[in-house]
């Protein structure tokens, strides 16, 4: 039986690449904070030279991001609104938490690194990993009980959004290493160990970034028919592009190629394009969540 | 019922309508005292001002609200018996007219070649004096005739442009539009001696529509939907629709047949026949109240067996005769039809068919059949010129008649008349309002630069209907005459001035003789002398009560039914007459002939718009903008057309391009497009261009890059229905091809 | 009624699509009252024509916020800026909210929109302004077919109250669990499920 839409209006779509970059720059800050903790919170020795550069970036990203989300805002000059009225139930409440405290120990953390004090360094590092899974947590939360979208109320959102978060903030660190060693520091005897290093937890991550991804699928495809709609919206539809061309296969499938093809896994460059394509993948996949999450019409 | 006073009057106004209201079986309207509107931002309750609603015939009552001196909403007036204080989006977005910022500010004259769209500024004198000068110079030509003065199908404008004509000497007014279509008019004469008919649908039991489209249109709309609905929820009234597409109203009704354009009028009297045949009819009746005896009858019918209408119509022989059936057990029943019927060269004995219909079954002028409400007679003050021509079904071919030299017209004068655009042939007639040699002078008064003002050599700029002085009466619903007086909720804007203040003051400065027809100087004293007339209103505070109301309700009207038994009938035998004027079926002839590839082109109308007047309205072009071409998915699969691809619609006059909708729901021999879009001339928001003004909102408009339509008029020709003089809207044949 | 009588008004809005000629007329009467700006919408109705020819209908479905009992919205919203009144009503504390447009995104209705002119989130409020004037709802008021019904649920002498009492109902997204005040009589599934007809979707 045929039926036809003779009249239904147009609703905007009100959140949109700010918000998707916001996503992005919050995980890549929550991957090179934890990273930076493999050495001085958890003493691997190894990622020594990743500690300093991690905090920094870690903080830089964090100082940018919610400027984004600030501008964002209708009314961003109400922001003080956020500690002032507060609604514990809304995830962007602890959002608010979060982006206070995180910061914070961010700098505090930086500092002792940077003034030598390991003991001090260890205890904010400590302190900072769950603050930093938890802030990237909360942007998987935002979506995740935005119960209207199908794409987005899935409780196997804030995990994807962690692992995804490594992935990127992983891949952001080998960049900065070989822009390091091979730009900055041209000349100085260099030990791409790390970046062999670095590369295989990025392999780890993207494995089980592809595993969240497929489960995630799974169900949409076998749960009701809003869900199915969604699952095929990725597949054949609008996003397919997206999805599956850049964040599915130039964005992790290309990458585990390059990474564990024998002839190229220890090629630098190789390692490179493949920490590229990596972050193109993931804010591929930010863009792809919000986006495409409120493209399918409600009404 | 001398001698009430005014304070028990406006009790029974209001207790009137609690009255009416209960008469309905169940389900409370809302009292007055909840008819109000407060300030959103002060929480106080605003002014209001009643007044009548022009957006389409149907002039309901209105109340304009007031804050800080402008008129900030329009909401119902709960004391009109008609509308019962509801409304359509239309009256509504009234207000969109008042405050469009494409309305003319003050006189405006050609400033260069007629069309060329150029103006400039001049006075309210200096225009007044240019037309009293052409009027006078055909005066002492002793060619007053050449005065053509074309007015709206708004009723109330009527009586002051016919006496400034006569007054002038002339013979040449016309209103141009007589409520659907002149066929309708002259059908119930013959018949009836009536000129208006409605369904009292209130009260029907089975409601057999043929091309009727209640739901979105109707001349009565808020006032007639409002009962139809009543009537299917409350009595459990059937709908059953004739259509050639599926309108809301076809797509709401219990059965919908689609049907051949224009053989209505054979399905109407093969029911008749199957009635006749079955002995369902209420032979009494038909016996004291027409001219026909029953076995005259059962002759002339003879020939409209189900069988035959079925070959030209297309609706199955077997679903006639079981509606017919149907429709005669379920008493009271109503018979009604809309423009789909009237609306063709054989639409007058079309409706003829439906008076037949309705008379087989007795249900005429009875509870719950095909009623005629009547007017309240309106006696205008002395000295009352000789009458002339008031409604002239010729007015369609006015233009044509000028083109070939059979009228003269030295000075043409339109009032909210869009000719070039809502007119059959509107080519021709643009080419002809282009000549200066065949229409010397052209004055056009209307708020708004439309598609025919392009070509006038004076734009005077009008009072908008929230702005001006009428009095009205409606045809009532309920069988009550009543009065509704329209008065000016604001001031008229910028130089702006009413219609009928023009005419006033055009006859003063006329002189001689004319001056003292209009001796009352303002159009609200002439309504107040109007108003003085009535003893009763007099009595219950006179213009002064309908200023504060805005309706007076006649106290001695009942609502009675079966009028002919106490009245005669103004028909020649007091009968209702079908042996002069039996309906019968003619196929029109050029639908006879076409071929494969050959469709009808139907028009129709937008719920939320109203011909040529509401595309500038913002809230009403926001919902419908679009105006693709309606086209069965039969023929769209055949063509292989998508919705949204282009076609060029070609018909004997030229062709036009719009892109398609495709529908399972129209007949596969037509293709429809509605009459209300596609403008070329109506202002910034009619082309849906977002633009600064003094209201922020129109640089928000989104709509003109979805496309704004394209208009059939253009390639309708001027086809006339030889009996009542209607053009035939929906007779035009047209090929479609894939561009 | 006393103020604090222990009865709480439960205000809902019945549209009985028996009655309901999609005329639109309430959106447009919407815009009117509450100077809803061109291109945003606190009420629409939604048409749709289904079948083959020639068995064929058309059904209406007007939309408003539905002043959910379990509002999405209001319990994402960071700051507090929409909350539910005693009687059911959503409202937006335009001064306080934020802009973070949260709330468009969880309702699940559509029914929230930013206010292109100045930039805060408005809904439909039941016309609060005039409920608390004592007065039904601008749209209700106008609809020409009173197919909009409004009242307080708890009364169990009001319309409202009767009229879900009589006939089977239908609410938007029941699955959501927002339990919406917004009830429709005679609702046909297709106008309500946001996929049919939508080719781009099929
Ligand atoms: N919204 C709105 N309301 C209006 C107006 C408006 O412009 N807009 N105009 C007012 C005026 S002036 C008038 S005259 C009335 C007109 O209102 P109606 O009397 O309802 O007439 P139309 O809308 O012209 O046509 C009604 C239907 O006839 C169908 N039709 C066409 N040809 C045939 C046929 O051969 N047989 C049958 N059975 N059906 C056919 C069309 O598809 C259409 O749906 O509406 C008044 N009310
Ligand atoms: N194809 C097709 N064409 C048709 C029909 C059809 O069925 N099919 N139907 C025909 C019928 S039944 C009718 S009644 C006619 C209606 O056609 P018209 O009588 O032309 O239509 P209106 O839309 O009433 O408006 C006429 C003009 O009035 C102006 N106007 C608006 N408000 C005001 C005001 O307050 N004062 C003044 N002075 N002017 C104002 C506007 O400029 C508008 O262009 O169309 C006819 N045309
Ligand atoms: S039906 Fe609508 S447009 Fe016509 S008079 Fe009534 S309110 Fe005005
Ligand atoms: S105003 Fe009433 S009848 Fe018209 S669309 Fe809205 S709910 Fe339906
Ligand atoms: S409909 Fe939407 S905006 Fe309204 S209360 Fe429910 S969730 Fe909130
Ligand atoms: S946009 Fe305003 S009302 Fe909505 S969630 Fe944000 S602060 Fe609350
Ligand atoms: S209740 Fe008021 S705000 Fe809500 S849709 Fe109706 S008119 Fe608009
Ligand atoms: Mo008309």
């Amino acid at each position: 039986m045929d039926v036809n839409v003779i009249y239904n209006v147009e609703h905007e779509m009100h959140l949109g690449t700010l918000i998707a970059l916001y996503f992005y720059l919050t995980g890549l800050s929550a991957g090179s904070f934890i990273i930076s903790t493999f050495a001085y919170g958890f003493g691997m020795v190894k990622y020594k030279p990743l500690g300093k550069i991690g905090v920094v970036m870690a903080t830089l990203l964090l100082i940018i991001a919610p400027m984004i989300l600030l501008i964002d805002l209708a009314q961003p000059l109400r922001f003080w609104h956020l500690i002032l009225y507060l609604r514990i139930t809304s995830p962007i409440t602890w959002g608010t938490f979060l982006l206070t405290l995180y910061p914070i120990n961010c700098m505090i953390y930086g500092y002792f690194m940077f003034k030598g004090n390991l003991k001090r360094t260890k205890i904010f590092g400590l302190i900072g990993i769950p603050l930093a899974l938890m802030v990237h947590g909360y942007t998987g939360f935002i979506l995740a009980l935005g119960k209207a979208r199908v794409l987005w109320n899935t409780a196997i959102m804030p995990p994807i959004f962690l692992v995804s978060a490594m992935v990127s903030g992983l891949a952001m660190m080998i960049l900065v290493v070989i822009v390091k060693d091979y730009f900055i520091q041209r000349g100085k005897e260099h030990d791409p160990t790390l970046i062999y290093g670095l590369g295989k937890l990025l392999v780890v991550s993207i494995v089980l970034d592809l595993i969240l991804i497929g489960i995630d699928l799974t169900v949409l495809l076998t749960s009701h028919t809003e869900a199915y709609i969604a699952a095929l919206m990725l597949l054949e539809g609008s996003f397919s592009h997206l999805f599956l061309g850049v964040e599915v296969f130039l964005g992790a499938l290309v990458p585990l190629f390059l990474l564990l093809f024998p002839l190229t896994k220890r090629w630098v460059p190789g390692i490179a394009i493949a920490s590229v394509l990596t972050m193109i993948g993931i804010l591929a996949m930010r863009y792809i969540m919000v986006v495409g999450g409120l493209t399918i019409p409600l009404s | 019922m001398a001698g009430i006073s005014r304070r028990d009057f406006i009790k029974w106004g209001a207790g009137g309508v609690a009255l009416l209201a209960t008469s309905l079986p169940s389900e409370g309207i809302s009292s007055p005292e909840t008819r109000k509107s407060v300030s959103r931002t002060t929480g106080r309750l605003r002014k209001s001002i009643p007044s009548v609603c022009m957006m389409c015939p149907a002039g309901c009552g209105i109340l304009g609200y007031l804050e800080y001196g402008k008129v900030v909403k329009i909401g119902g007036n709960p004391l009109d018996p008609n509308s019962r204080g509801r409304l359509c989006a239309k009256g509504i977005a009234g207000i969109n007219h008042l405050y469009n910022p494409d309305r003319i500010p003050y006189p405006l004259k050609r400033a260069g070649k007629r069309g060329e769209g150029r103006w400039k500024k001049i006075s309210w004198d200096e225009a007044f004096r240019e037309i009293a000068l052409r009027l006078k110079a055909i005066q002492t030509e002793r060619k007053q005739n050449d005065l053509i003065l074309r007015n709206t199908w708004d009723m109330a404008g009527n009586e002051i442009a016919g006496r400034f004509v006569s007054a002038f000497g002339g013979s040449g007014s016309f209103q141009h539009a007589i409520l659907e279509s002149p066929n309708g008019v002259s059908a119930l004469q013959d018949i009836s001696g009536y000129s208006m008919g409605i369904g009292d649908v209130a009260h029907s039991r089975y409601i057999l529509n043929f091309g009727g489209n209640p739901y979105e249109t109707h001349f009565l709309y808020v006032p007639f939907i409002q009962r139809l609905i009543d009537a299917r929820i409350n009595l459990g009234a059937k709908l059953v629709t004739f259509d050639v597409r599926i309108s809301q109203t076809a797509g709401k009704s219990d059965e919908w047949f689609p049907i051949v354009p224009g053989t209505d009028g054979i399905v109407i009297l093969a029911m008749a026949h199957v009635i006749a045949n079955e002995g369902l009819w209420n032979k009494g009746f038909i016996e004291q109240w027409t001219t026909l005896s029953t076995v005259q009858l059962l002759r002339r019918l003879a020939p409209y067996t189900p069988k035959k209408a079925e070959e030209v119509s297309g609706v199955k022989a077997a679903d006639i005769k079981r509606i017919a059936i149907e429709f005669a057990a379920s008493r009271p029943g109503v018979a009604i039809g809309g423009g789909g019927l009237l609306k063709h060269i054989n639409g007058t004995d079309n409706q003829k068919s439906i008076l037949l219909l309705n008379t087989l079954t007795g249900n005429l002028d009875s509870k719950g059949g095909f009623g005629f409400p009547q007017p309240y007679p309106l006696v205008p003050p002395e000295p009352i010129p000789l009458k002339t021509r008031r409604m002239d079904p010729e007015s369609q071919n006015l233009f044509l008649r000028v083109d070939q030299g059979t009228q003269n017209l030295g000075v043409l004068m339109t009032h909210m008349d869009n000719p070039v655009y809502k007119g059959p042939g509107s080519k021709l007639i643009s080419a002809v309002l282009h000549d200066e040699k065949k229409i010397p002078f052209h004055v056009s008064i209307d708020p708004f630069l439309n598609e025919t003002n392009l070509y006038a050599d004076l734009v005077l700029p009008e009072a908008s209907y929230l702005e001006r002085w009428d009095l009205l009466s409606p045809p009532s619903m309920e069988r009550v005459p009543y009065l509704a007086l329209r008065q000016p909720i604001i001031k008229p804007l910028g130089e702006s001035l009413s219609f009928s203040q023009i005419l006033i003051e055009l006859a003063h400065r006329m002189g001689g003789d004319m001056g003292k027809y209009f001796r009352f100087g303002r159009i609200e004293h002439y309504i107040e002398a109007t108003i003085n007339r009535i003893p009763k209103l007099v009595d219950a505070g006179g213009i002064d009560f309908l200023m504060e109301k805005g309706i007076w309700i006649d106290p001695d009207g009942k609502p009675t039914y079966r009028k002919y038994e106490s009245e005669r009938l103004k028909t020649g035998s007091g009968k209702f007459e079908f042996d002069s004027s039996m309906p019968v079926y003619t196929p029109i002839l050029h639908h006879q002939k076409m071929g494969e590839g050959e469709f009808h082109l139907t028009t129709f109308q937008w719920n939320v718009h109203s011909y040529s007047q509401t595309a500038n309205c913002k809230w009403l072009s926001e919902i419908v903008h679009r105006n693709p071409l309606l086209i069965s998915a039969e023929t769209a699969h055949k063509m292989k057309l998508r919705n949204g691809d282009r076609i060029r619609v070609s018909s004997s006059l030229g062709s036009l391009v719009t892109p398609v909708m495709v529908t399972q729901g129209i007949h596969p021999k037509v293709v429809a497009l509605s009459d209300s879009l596609g403008r070329w001339n109506y202002g910034r928001i009619a082309r849906g261009e977002p633009f600064q003004s003094e209201d922020p909102e129109t640089r928000l408009i989104w709509w003109g890059k979805h496309g704004t339509g394209a208009h059939p008029n253009p390639i309708i020709p001027i086809q006339k229905d030889p009996a009542g003089g209607g053009q035939g809207w929906m007779d035009t044949v047209v090929r479609i091809e894939k561009i | 009624m006393k103020k604090n009588s222990i009865e709480k008004k439960r205000y809902a809005m019945v549209i009985d699509l028996r009655r309901c000629i999609g005329c639109h007329t309430c959106s447009v009467a919407c815009k009117a009252e509450n100077r809803v700006p061109l291109g945003v919408y606190r009420s629409w109705v939604k048409i749709i024509e289904k079948g083959n020819y020639p068995n064929i209908s058309r059904h209406f479905l007007p939309t408003l916020c539905n002043q959910c009992d379990h509002p999405p919205c209001v319990i994402n919203c960071p700051v507090q800026a929409t909350w539910k009144l005693e009687n059911g009503i959503i409202i937006i504390d335009e001064h306080r909210c934020i802009g973070c447009k949260y709330c468009l995104a969880s309702c699940p209705y559509n029914a929230r929109h930013i206010n292109p002119l100045i930039p805060i989130v408005q809904k439909c409020t039941f016309c609060h302004h005039r409920v608390y004037a004592g007065l039904e709802p601008a749209c209700v008021e106008a609809c020409p077919a009173r197919a909009r019904i409004f009242g307080d649920l708890n009364n169990p002498q009001g319309e409202v109250a009767k009229l879900l009492s009589k006939h089977p109902f239908q609410v938007l997204k029941h699955e959501m669990g927002t339990y919406p005040q917004v009830y429709y009589i005679g609702a046909d599934l297709d106008a309500m499920d946001p996929f049919a007809g939508r080719k781009e979707w099929m």
